[in-house]
């Protein structure tokens, strides 16, 4: 019987063993980019996500393309009332 | 794809009270706490002729009300920071014309998650955005006070608090996330 729980116990930790392994690598790696002020005044804002450096890796960056396609919108979104142009400084006095 | 259609996609990712608790009328609500303007002349910058043309943009008060609330006898309190509202139709269109269509609705999907850096989302508002929104935080820029009595402009809404912690997050994580690099005499600062 005892032979027998040994073996059991063994089994089990055998069988959870990596399990910790890889929760303690996840935890590490979360530390590292989550941002900790060191100020000791209150948060002023709910902070929903932790900020992260690099962006989350499910995190969308713009192309280059689509940062043309959000100047192009805005252009088309807003009402043009007058083209630029340029002004002399002096003029400006 | 219509704008409902992008809408619908972009809805699928936001919790089912998003939209009823994101604006409320903000007739009382004072200027710089997160009230909507229509019709204010701002500068956009146009790259083909290197200028800055005179618009006129659907937009959202950044600047604090400490900043900007006329009763407040302060100093530099007449300027205040901007961003224009991009319509999600306006977008939509743009982004056709410009991509492949099948690049769209995955677009669209990180939008409404708010994976998308830089952008954030604003639901619909009826009569002045059927679809909803799109603040791109590199296009914050700037108007006078003045601009916002003129004739012509119309004050929409205000968001909740609700919204303006939506907005707000984003644009902690735009502007104060810290730096991948190390700067000088960074270890100074931490305690």
């Amino acid at each position: 019987m005892i032979n027998y729980l040994a073996a059991f116990a063994t089994a089990v930790t055998l069988a959870i063993s990596p399990v910790i392994a890889e929760a303690k690598s996840f935890e590490s790696e979360q530390k590292a980019v989550k941002w900790v002020s060191t100020s000791n005044e209150a948060p002023t804002l709910n902070i929903q996500k932790p900020i992260e450096v690099s962006g989350s890796p499910t995190q969308y960056f713009l192309s280059a393309i689509e940062r043309g396609i959000m100047r192009k919108t805005l252009l088309k979104s807003v009402k043009i009332v007058q083209p630029g142009r340029l002004v002399e400084s002096k003029t400006l006095t | 794809m219509e704008g409902q259609d992008a809408y619908n996609r972009i809805a699928k990712q936001l919790t089912p009270d998003f939209v009823g608790r994101f604006y409320s009328s903000g007739t009382n609500v004072g200027l710089g706490k997160g009230v909507i303007f229509d019709a204010i002349r701002c500068p956009v910058y146009d790259p083909l002729t290197e200028t800055f043309l005179t618009v006129e943009s659907l937009i959202y008060v950044l600047t604090h009300e400490c900043d900007v609330e006329s009763e407040n006898e302060r100093v530099f309190n007449e300027e205040l920071l901007i961003c224009p509202i991009l319509r999600l139709e306006d977008l939509v269109e743009t982004y056709e014309d410009e991509l492949a269509g099948e690049l769209l609705p995955s677009f669209l999907s990180n939008l409404g998650k708010r994976n998308v850096s830089r952008l954030v989302f604003l639901p619909p508002i009826a009569d002045v955005m059927n679809f909803g929104g799109v603040l791109y935080l590199n296009q914050i820029t700037h108007t006078h006070a003045d601009a916002l009595q003129r004739e012509g402009t119309a004050r929409v809404c205000a968001v909740t608090a609700f919204g303006l912690q939506h907005v707000e997050f984003g644009l902690e994580n735009h502007l104060l996330r810290p730096k991948a690099d190390r700067l000088a005499f960074a270890s100074a600062l931490v305690g």
